[in-house]
């Protein structure tokens, strides 16, 4: 207990010792400042990068399966060249085009928009906009992007084996996961795969735990919990969703692993592979799916809550605007975090579980829609009739919205078990997946990285640059996606190597050309955003003190990346984030959370 | 910075022990995940087949127990500066830790020459019972280390020398961590001595 107070007590004399010596570091090295460095600041720009990598190689993956979808009877030696292990006289190979999409899923799933998302923010706002000078435990903090690294080494080394990667699709399900003899990529590499989720799990936990106890232990002198920013709120609801769920598919993947090496038989029941019957008797496929899905609905939360967070704040800032319904959008944040939990069996109305079960979870589903709803209504109240800067956070905030909307539509359809019946394991899953949480999630965290990147690097990103980056990113994104409605409606199943074998695919070829060349310009297009982020942060304009006029407090605390965030006392906050445009006769259209109430708001009963 | 800023101190001390009880509900729900997986897998009948618990669990369960009264006067004891007590306290519940995990092994053991094995068995509920009494042993074991570590820190403190004004210094600092140790070490293996009885009687009446 006396360390704690020590540590912070160091924190302290050292913050103080840079206010006076003027930003010097004492015995900081390259190593201990940027690389190990128990900065929350650092540490999330380290998650930020490592998420920038795997989005690279995530899409890039799923440019390589677009191509084989889109020229299905063309040859391509340059691809063969550079890829020569996955590609036989200019062709994708079909284990590796199932490797790619298994792989294409957990990158983005997992490793960018899960671990890069929520780590890069968490790390960056939470200390910062609750007012603290570190999270609980920066060693915990360290650890969690530590074991993410290793998790992505483990993962990224993968794909080089010669046996491919794991290509049982990112849910994994047993027997194809089980058995290492059922397909070229279910023996090592699913062994890698397994290695490098356990290794991802251990470091969201330690980054779950830490955030949600920084936030209810560490918030500064006036800061309630409803004088928090929308960005902390979801943060928080994101780190308990991902507590409560990812321990469960630690149990999941134990069974998983006890059935692939020492021959239980908990997943796997009565299998005959090459005219042999294997020894497994009396598991249960069905069970994983249980278990996997209770994790794996929640994850998608996991992925949309933060960019909802991000979007509520930056929509507010942008439109100048108080957001409209805070506690509404609290409590509809609540109600999703809870119904994740009660939804899970819609992802298996048809693998054959009892269909009484499946109307309480469509009801159950069917219920999401209205926290959603809630939150869209308040986010376009907020919009409306505000002062709106049309900047690029702004762009990406909008259509983000537009995104989420589009895409939670469709899931209105898929929640019903009898609709379901028909459109299972289609395109229109695919469509509804990748618009609502994949596109929708990047725009949020774009959203994210435009906005607060003159807190990470003091210098600010380019406009011109994210114009063209948002522009060709929002109508490429429904050019790839809006088609796939159509082509699942039509029953064209997913997962599938080529449809020149079906008749009755054959008109979509051109509709798959149109899809494919969408998605290999917006892959392109996200170079436009790498290229304006690297430079910016040498070359850009250099960024004020509150570049955009905010309430919250990590514009309070001095740029750059002082160690212990405020070189003296920690800020008093004494009132919500939201007071845009409080008073007409006012100079500013803002009043941080440190300025005192004046005596007629006193009186004023909130 | 504001102008009306004023001194206000962060809990951190608050935060790691809330951060254990995070931690313990994340273990929770790693069992809780076993457990209903052997419920659903039980309801599917097929050939779930009880078999009877090996008396030597019940040893076990008592040895946890008994070292978590065995920790908990350490942890007081640390509290009032009686390294002494303290140290013999964290050795005692070191010892019984590991005849635990001995204990469970012996189980398994047992179970064994019952015809109660883990590969190709036919019967689930063997499997499952493995499994499950595994994870938590695996998670006690990890516990044990800890305490090794904080026995010999506390072994340390005693038999270091307290002439001289640095090591009072540095004892005094090093007290405080001995005492997030014992703190935090306290709370986890009370909750594995909880955890282990939750799962003995829940596979008692089970199979």
């Amino acid at each position: 207990m006396q360390t704690s107070t020590s540590i912070e007590s160091h924190v302290d004399e050292h913050a103080q010792h840079q206010a006076h010596g003027g930003g010097h570091h004492h015995t900081e090295t390259f190593i201990s400042k940027y690389i190990f460095s128990l900065d929350h600041k650092t540490i999330g720009k380290q998650f930020l990068t490592l998420g920038m990598l795997w989005a690279i190689v995530g899409g890039g993956l799923s440019v390589l399966f677009r191509v084989q979808l889109g020229w299905p009877d063309e040859t391509f030696p340059i691809l063969e060249r550079i890829f020569s292990s996955w590609f036989t006289d200019g062709k994708l190979n079909p284990e590796a085009y199932y490797s790619l999409v298994t792989m294409h899923g957990t990158i983005m799933v997992f490793f960018v928009l899960t671990a890069s998302l929520s780590g890069t923010f968490a790390n960056l706002l939470v200390p910062l906009q609750i007012g603290a000078r570190d999270m609980a435990s920066p060693l915990m903090n360290a650890l969690s992007f530590w074991f993410f690294v290793a998790a992505s080494i483990v993962m990224f080394s993968s794909l080089f084996l010669s046996s491919g990667a794991a290509s049982a699709g990112w849910t994994i399900y047993p027997p194809l996961s089980a058995l290492p003899q059922a397909s070229p990529g279910s023996g090592d590499g699913m062994t890698f795969w397994l290695i490098a989720v356990v290794l991802f799990v251990v470091s969201t936990l330690l980054g779950g735990l830490n955030y949600v106890s920084t936030i209810l232990n560490m918030r500064t002198k006036g800061m309630t919990m409803f004088k928090l920013p929308l960005t902390v709120w979801a943060i928080l609801f994101t780190a308990i969703v991902g507590i409560l769920s990812f321990p469960v598919l630690v149990s999941c993947v134990v069974l998983l692993i006890f059935d692939r090496g020492l021959g239980t038989s908990f997943y796997l029941s009565n299998i005959v592979i090459g005219g042999k019957a294997l020894p497994f008797a009396g598991g249960s496929p069905i069970l994983f799916q249980h278990l996997f899905w209770f994790l794996g609905h929640p994850e998608v939360y996991i992925v949309i809550l933060p960019a909802m967070g991000i979007v509520s704040e930056v929509l507010a800032v942008q439109s100048r605007k108080p957001i409209f319904g805070y506690q509404a959008m609290i409590f509809s944040l609540l109600g999703i975090t809870v119904l994740s939990f009660l939804v899970w069996a819609h992802h298996m109305f048809l693998s054959g579980m009892n269909p009484f079960l499946g109307s309480l979870f469509t009801l159950f589903t069917l219920l999401i829609a209205i926290p959603s709803a809630i939150k869209v209504f308040n986010w376009i109240t907020t919009l409306w009739r505000g002062n709106i800067r049309i900047n690029t956070p702004t762009l990406f905030c909008i259509g983000f919205v537009s995104l989420f909307i589009s895409g939670g539509l469709t899931g209105i359809w898929l929640g019903n078990s009898t609709i379901d019946i028909q459109l299972h394991d289609t395109y229109f899953v695919v469509a509804h997946f990748h618009i609502v949480m994949g596109v929708a999630a990047f725009f949020g965290m774009f959203a994210g990285i435009y906005h607060w990147f003159p807190r990470m690097y003091g210098r600010m990103m380019n406009e011109t640059l994210g114009f063209i980056h948002f522009t060709i990113t929002f109508i490429g994104a429904y050019v790839i996606f809006w088609p796939m409605h159509f082509l699942g409606m039509a029953g064209v199943p997913r997962r599938y190597y080529t449809f020149n074998e079906f008749e009755a695919f054959a008109q979509y070829d051109d509709l798959n050309k149109v899809i494919s060349i969408a998605a290999i310009v917006v892959f392109l297009a996200q170079f436009i955003f790498l290229i304006n982020y690297v430079w910016s942060i040498f070359k850009g304009k250099k960024a004020t003190q509150n570049p955009w006029k905010a309430n919250t407090l990590e514009w309070d605390a001095p740029m750059g990346n002082l160690h212990g965030n405020w070189p003296g006392e920690l800020p008093e906050v004494h009132r919500w984030p939201y007071d845009y445009s409080k008073f007409a006769d006012s100079e500013t259209d803002f009043i941080p959370q440190t300025v005192p109430l004046t005596e007629a708001e006193k009186n004023e009963k909130h | 910075m504001s102008s009306t800023a004023i001194k206000y101190k962060n809990n951190t001390q608050g935060a790691h022990r809330f951060t254990m009880y995070l931690f313990i509900v994340t273990t929770s729900m790693i069992f809780a995940g076993f457990t209903s997986a052997f419920i659903v897998q039980k309801g599917r009948g097929g050939a779930w087949t009880s078999f009877g618990i090996p008396k030597i669990f019940i040893l076990s369960t008592i040895l946890i127990i008994t070292s978590s009264i065995f920790l908990q006067i350490a942890h007081i004891a640390n509290k009032r500066g009686n390294m002494k007590l303290t140290t013999i306290g964290l050795f005692l519940t070191l010892v019984l830790g590991s005849l635990f995990c001995v204990c469970q092994i012996e189980g398994w053991k047992q179970l064994n020459d019952l015809g109660v094995y883990l590969s190709f068995n036919p019967n689930p509920a063997g499997p499952y019972f493995l499994v499950i009494t595994f994870v938590h042993a695996l998670h006690v074991s990890v516990a044990v280390l800890f305490l090794t570590i904080a026995f010999f820190h506390s072994l340390f403190l005693l038999k270091k020398p307290t002439d001289s004004n640095i090591v009072h210094k540095l004892e005094s600092n090093e007290k405080g961590l001995l005492a997030i140790r014992t703190d935090l070490l306290t709370l986890f293996w009370h909750f594995m001595g909880i955890l282990w009885l939750y799962l003995y009687i829940f596979l008692s009446f089970n199979l």
